[in-house]
């Protein structure tokens, strides 16, 4: 079939377009503009957020099917009442719980300053696992910031930030690599925790001088200098076996819930060392 | 006006899209409501039309998220191609049709926004995409087509028909 030339025309044009406006993107010539755009639509994006949440959490439930199949009718229809009724009462306590979590988080690390944000938005993509906040530059946050959970564990690290909101690339996302220390009986094994599309988070370059074990905690080495050390990443769910190998690795389940954060805190007083390279 | 209502309509779906969407994934995947959205324009207003649309929402839809700007425009070209089913009548009607490039859109915008991000520098999981996120993506937004795709044809009408409807109304 023969593409018509005006169709053609456009497509070149397009492309053409596109490209250079990527370019622009990679070169921050675009960020003015999505600033300015991203404060007009910060507030519905909250606002959408915050009504999508109570369903958020009936929804996750209703679909819980082994639960569902296991159970019978009047069973069924009461969890689906009880769980319509949380969703309704008890989000705003919910919100309180989070709040005093995160105050905890704060008075555990008394020495850290932190900035305090809300999740407004995840990246839809399906290769890039980013949130978005409603902090930025004007509260102190700077792109390669650490990001905690309302539970002190760690989220992620600042990717972009602009002067009301931020975007957080997660441990999750493909390009992230931390490094990492396994506590083990007997001592730490250091290692890399990388983003893994498929399982989350993956372990890898772990010295093989003792074997990993299942349930294992993984926290941060502070290796490098972008992360403080300490930090909770998670914990082994599966290690692969390669009994030939060099090094091990496994599979890591994350402390942070990366699909149901709401609240988050910024770690402002640590400065990553790519940002004092600067 | 038929591309400001276009703009308005895609500016809403991209919100609900970042920050709904997300709670709503099935098989693990969020249904894309901007590219159903731009498919569902294209098979029932025509190709023409939708040229228009393609770059309006493919922009609004990068100033919104933390990808390139550019990047979803490129990844939407495609159904501007795919467009042409419409004209081909395979059957009588279009919400079959649209069924099928949602489909194939799904993979092309998938494919085409792993690539660009992947030459910008960024890791992308090709095993993970290909092999266990793109059938879910299509699968959804393909559930979700009728969704979008009843309340366009409600108020665009057959264009092909002389019946009254509702688009003329609103500047379409």
């Amino acid at each position: 079939m023969m593409i018509p030339g005006r169709i053609f025309l456009w497509l070149l044009t397009v492309m053409a377009v596109s490209v250079f406006s990527i370019i622009l993107s990679q070169n921050q010539a675009m960020d003015p503009f999505q600033a300015q755009y991203m404060r007009l639509v910060m507030p519905l994006e909250t606002l959408t957020s915050d009504l999508a949440n109570p369903i958020s959490d009936f929804w996750n439930g209703a679909t819980d099917h082994g639960d569902l199949v296991r159970q019978n009718q009047e069973l069924r229809e009461e969890i689906e009442r009880l769980q319509a009724e949380v969703a309704s009462r008890e989000d705003a306590s919910q919100r309180i719980q989070e709040l005093q979590q995160l105050l905890q988080v704060k008075e555990a690390r008394s020495q850290d300053q932190f900035v305090v944000a809300d999740v407004i938005a995840f990246d839809p993509s399906s290769v890039r696992k980013l949130i978005a906040l409603n902090r930025g530059t004007s509260d102190g946050i700077q792109e390669g910031m650490v990001v905690l959970s309302a539970g002190g564990s760690l989220v992620g690290s600042v990717s972009q930030a602009f002067s009301n909101f931020a975007w957080v690339e997660l441990i999750t996302d493909a390009d992230s690599v931390v490094n990492a220390q396994v506590q083990l009986p007997g001592g730490t094994l250091r290692g890399v925790v990388q983003g893994d599309p498929r399982h989350g988070l993956s372990l890898q370059m772990v010295s093989p001088e003792r074997p990993l074990l299942v349930g294992a905690l993984v926290t941060t080495s502070g290796l490098g200098g972008n992360y403080p050390v300490g930090l909770l990443i998670g914990s082994i769910r599966s290690i692969d076996e390669r009994p030939q190998a060099a090094s091990q690795q496994g599979v890591l389940e994350p402390a942070a819930s990366m699909d149901r954060l709401r609240s988050v805190l910024v770690i402002t007083s640590f400065k990553p060392a790519r940002l004092q390279a600067r | 006006m038929k591309y400001l209502w276009a703009g308005i309509t895609a500016f809403f779906l991209i919100v609900l899209c970042v920050s709904a969407m997300p709670h709503a994934k099935l098989f693990g995947a969020a249904p894309n409501l901007l590219l159903i959205f731009v498919v569902c324009w294209a098979m029932i207003r025509g190709q023409d039309e939708v040229l228009g649309v393609i770059i309006i929402a493919g922009f609004l839809r990068d100033f919104t998220t933390g990808d390139p700007v550019g990047v979803s425009v490129l990844a939407l070209a495609p159904v501007a191609l795919l467009a042409t089913v419409r004209e081909i009548r395979l059957v009588d009607n279009d919400f079959v049709p649209a069924l099928g490039v949602v489909a194939i859109g799904t993979v092309l915008f998938e494919l085409i926004s792993g690539l660009v991000i992947w030459l910008t520098g960024e890791n992308v999981g090709w095993m993970t995409l290909i092999g266990f996120k793109l059938f879910p993506a299509m699968l959804i937004n393909v559930i979700v087509t009728p969704i979008i795709y009843l309340p366009l044809r409600w108020v665009s009408g057959d264009l092909r028909s002389q019946a009254p409807r509702l688009g003329p109304t609103l500047g379409f």
